[in-house]
């Protein structure tokens, strides 16, 4: 069990578990949270992706994203249904828990955090393509560490950046790590897995537009024919912001 | 009002009313709160049970309610958290809840909560009269104690039943108390009511089977073979449920 630890970030107060570093309490304005518990998606705040053969479920505290193999377009997963509710200029921060539980293969993609971009099936991929306009986001793909290596993107209408390794150590299946996106600053935008800051010799820059606003997504997703696979398991999701 | 007051449980911080006890912001990576406001069961999360002549009222002023019906038939009413186990108590749950008697329960009616392992399964629910759920950690209340109202204590893993066990507490009907049990250690689950431990010379064993995964259940319920006069009624105000770890 982890004790209850406290940090400011920036001036703010929050609470976090001192074993996972996951935010239990952040003390902001703006406090969005989905520990994804019952067996229903809050379809209230979400909108189920569900193109092609694969699903999106929910049970025992889990949202489960899997991507099947038939040779279609597959995308899968949860989105804000595109209320763009989090101002990047006010220093939204993203995270979640979330294990590969299939890591991706071929043409599949599993990807997470915040984009401008309203949702058009389909076209919402970031590492095989770059599909997207202006995202930050963690993401898996067969090409860095056979699926099991997080990598990082961001864009911006000024800046994007490459696909960046987050070069920790290949994932466990199945294991659970507690991922984040602080964009306290825009132009240099910071990410954390289990507390610990990735890709710090990178500057993510979303600074180009101010006060763009953006929504959470969780997918998986292919496009066309490939049988990629690919199963992604989230725990938790929480989105804060600085200010309103 | 009462004042705002925090405790270190285990290694988390908690703040909680300094004057009823109710925790009103745990620390916790894994929390549920349901104050039932509003006039509708968050039927993402709960089942609503309204069996037969039983009767749930959907929440209103932040409660809901359910009673019993005078009827010789099995009924029962009020909320589980639809079968999805969610909750593992090696991982040091509490689950707490405010409740209170509105009608003592008389003859074999039985006012359950707390967390069970068990899937609802209709007519067979009753832990009080008859041992009938396999896994769980109830308080209670029957006729048999204080006329229905002493809280009672109930637990069973499926390897130790710890049969039923007074808190001594006795409340008046519509008096609104705090229940708490507290899982942090599964060899020796605590029980209190309003701030204060309960049956604290019982040890309630939970950790036959490791990693047992459980969720809420708040009912009033009878079997079939009950008289036509056997009533029941509970109010619930709210339940929050958190976990020390994932």
């Amino acid at each position: 069990m982890g004790s209850t630890r406290s940090k400011w970030r920036a001036n703010q107060l929050a609470f976090y578990d001192g074993t996972t570093q996951e935010t239990v309490k952040p003390i902001a304005p703006i406090v969005f949270y989905d520990d994804f518990l019952g067996t229903t998606t809050n379809t209230d705040c979400w909108t189920v992706i569900d193109v092609g053969a694969g699903s999106t479920g929910q049970a025992v505290s889990v949202l489960t994203i899997t991507q099947n193999v038939a040779g279609a377009t597959d995308e899968n997963g949860v989105y804000a249904k595109n209320d763009k509710a989090f101002n990047l200029s006010k220093g939204p921060i993203f995270e979640c828990g979330m294990a590969v539980s299939v890591a991706p293969t071929l043409g599949t993609e599993i990807i997470f955090g915040l984009m401008k971009d309203s949702l058009t099936p389909g076209a919402g991929r970031i590492l095989v393509a770059d599909e997207l306009l202006v995202y930050a986001m963690f993401g898996f793909y067969t090409t860095v560490g056979a699926g099991l290596i997080p990598v990082i993107r961001t864009k911006d209408a000024g800046a994007t950046s490459a696909i960046t390794s987050t070069a920790v150590t290949a994932f466990s299946l199945n294991a659970y790590h507690v991922f984040r996106i602080d964009c306290t600053t825009p132009a240099d935008i910071k990410f954390y897995v289990d507390g610990v800051g990735v890709a710090t010799g990178t500057t993510f820059n979303v600074s180009n537009a101010a006060n763009v606003m953006v929504q959470p997504i969780l997918t998986a997703q292919k496009v066309g024919a490939n049988a990629g696979l690919g199963i992604a398991l989230f725990d938790y999701v929480k989105v804060w912001q600085a200010t309103r | 009002m009462g004042a705002t007051k925090s405790k270190w449980r285990g290694d988390q911080l908690a703040f909680f009313d300094g004057a009823t006890y109710e925790t009103v912001e745990p620390f916790a990576p894994t929390l549920f709160y349901d104050d039932f406001l509003g006039t509708a069961i968050n039927g993402d999360f709960w089942t609503t049970l309204d069996l037969n002549s039983a009767t749930f009222t959907v929440p209103a002023a932040s409660y809901w309610k359910s009673s019993i019906g005078a009827v010789a038939e099995n009924s029962a009413a009020g909320l589980y958290g639809k079968n999805d186990k969610s909750w593992n108590i090696d991982k040091g749950l509490i689950f707490e809840c405010r409740m209170a008697v509105h009608t003592a329960p008389t003859l074999l009616c039985e006012i359950g909560f707390g967390v069970m392992n068990d899937s609802y399964g209709a007519g067979s629910q009753s832990f009080l009269n008859a041992d009938e759920v396999a896994k769980y950690a109830f308080f209670g209340f029957y006729a048999t104690a204080g006329a229905g109202l002493t809280a009672v204590i109930r637990t069973d893993d499926a390897g130790v039943d710890s049969g039923i066990i007074s808190t001594a507490t006795s409340v008046v009907l519509n008096a609104w108390h705090v229940y708490r049990m507290d899982f942090t250690e599964s060899s020796s689950v605590k029980f209190y009511i309003d701030g204060a431990r309960v049956a604290a010379s019982t040890t309630f064993k939970a950790n036959t089977t490791a990693n047992l995964m459980v969720q809420p259940w708040l009912c009033i319920y009878k079997a079939s073979d009950v008289g036509a006069v056997t009533v029941g009624e509970m109010y619930v105000d709210y339940v929050r449920m958190w976990q020390a770890t994932r």
